[in-house]
């Protein structure tokens, strides 16, 4: 059978043992950045405000793909956007992601690292050198802004291959908010993930 | 082109998280036998380890694990991509898979004996940050011998690029 594939959202749960939560065809709406731990839930609450003074996160969010059904396998995932993120975050906002100095970018289940910060103010930046996300902080470049990611170069998220029904390596993604920034909803960007199956 | 079902196929697709596709792997042996992705009579699905894959001890069946130990079939004379008909398409859209007919190229590569068969659907998932899933389908259909060696070939052929035809919100 041809491999089924669901976005999915790893929040919550403990390091390592995240909390999995389907990313559903919509309407309802089904992710944002958030300045808490639930981007699952649309609602209005814990937005990132714009700083006075330096820059402020959302909390990561962990973004995944759950594969069901029957397969033999399924390899070389990948992650791109459309190369131009239209939200107004600033000189230097950026929508970035985790990345790694070499091999593949995705995070594992194992190393999936809690989201931080202080709810309605920050999350901790992915490259924090205490607070950071313990799969990327420590790498010469640790984020990347997505833009970079296009179809002709998308991000390699896992090379696999993949044989059995689990969750693939997840993008981890942030938003990143500088003072010049402008507020209120920002508009619908996509994003794709690409793999091969068989 | 119109594709006749792509609405049905959409909705299928949705629901089953299955990407919508266009074409069916077929192979052929030296011997003259075949066997197709699906069965011709009800459908059913042939595993693609099934048709490459040879047994360690040749007096039993063919394993999963025989594939992904690398254990290939000598026999193996052609791969192809073959276009789903109208027909086809219809029938398996009965049966909640989501294929459609809307292009008929064909892709296909000559093995030699002892050569190893690649074949692979790449898939898009394509998705937003505001709105979840909106699309799921086979951009292209690859098949090669002897991939990651010296000796690879590999070929593709895309069929849906992008396609902007997405269920209203």
């Amino acid at each position: 059978m041809v491999a089924a594939a669901d976005p999915e959202i790893w929040r919550a749960g403990s390091d390592g043992s995240p909390t999995k939560s389907a990313l559903a065809g919509g309407p309802p709406v089904e992710f944002r950045f958030k300045t808490d731990d639930t981007p699952q839930t649309i609602d209005a609450n814990n937005p990132i405000p714009i700083p006075a003074a330096g820059f402020n996160y959302s909390f990561w969010v962990h973004l995944a793909l759950a594969y069901s059904g029957t397969f033999t396998q399924i390899d070389n995932l990948r992650w791109f956007t459309d190369g131009t993120i239209g939200w107004t975050l600033g000189t230097a906002g950026e929508v970035r992601r985790g990345n790694r100095d070499s091999g593949d970018h995705g995070c594992d289940e194992l190393d999936y690292d809690i989201a931080t910060g202080t709810i309605g103010t920050s999350g901790d930046d992915i490259d924090d050198g205490v607070n950071g996300h313990g799969f990327y902080e420590g790498e010469t470049v640790a984020t990347i802004d997505v833009e970079g990611d296009i179809s002709g170069a998308p991000a390699t998220i896992q090379t696999g291959p993949v044989t059995a029904v689990e969750s693939s390596h997840a993008v981890v993604l942030q938003v990143k908010v500088d003072t010049d920034a402008t507020q209120g909803t920002q508009s619908q960007e996509t994003f794709t993930f690409r793999y091969d199956e068989i | 082109m119109k594709a006749i079902g792509l609405e049905r196929a959409l909705r299928i697709s949705t629901e089953t998280g299955i990407p919508i596709f266009t074409h069916f792997w077929f192979v052929k042996y030296r011997n003259g036998k075949a066997i197709a992705q699906f069965n011709p009579q009800d459908y059913h699905e042939v595993f693609w380890w099934q048709a490459v894959a040879r047994p360690h001890l040749l007096r039993r069946k063919v394993r999963a694990e025989d594939y992904h130990k690398g254990r290939f079939r000598r026999d193996i004379e052609r791969l192809a991509w073959l276009p789903l008909s109208r027909k086809m398409a219809k029938e398996l859209r009965k049966r909640e898979i989501p294929g459609i007919s809307i292009v008929f190229e064909t892709l296909m590569m000559k093995l030699s004996r002892g050569d190893i068969p690649y074949m692979r659907r790449e898939v898009e998932v394509k998705s937003s940050f505001n709105l979840g899933v909106r699309l799921r389908y086979v951009r292209s259909y690859k098949v090669g011998k002897n991939v990651g060696t010296d000796y690879e070939i590999k070929e593709s052929m895309k069929v849906l690029e992008g396609i902007e035809l997405l269920p209203k919100a």
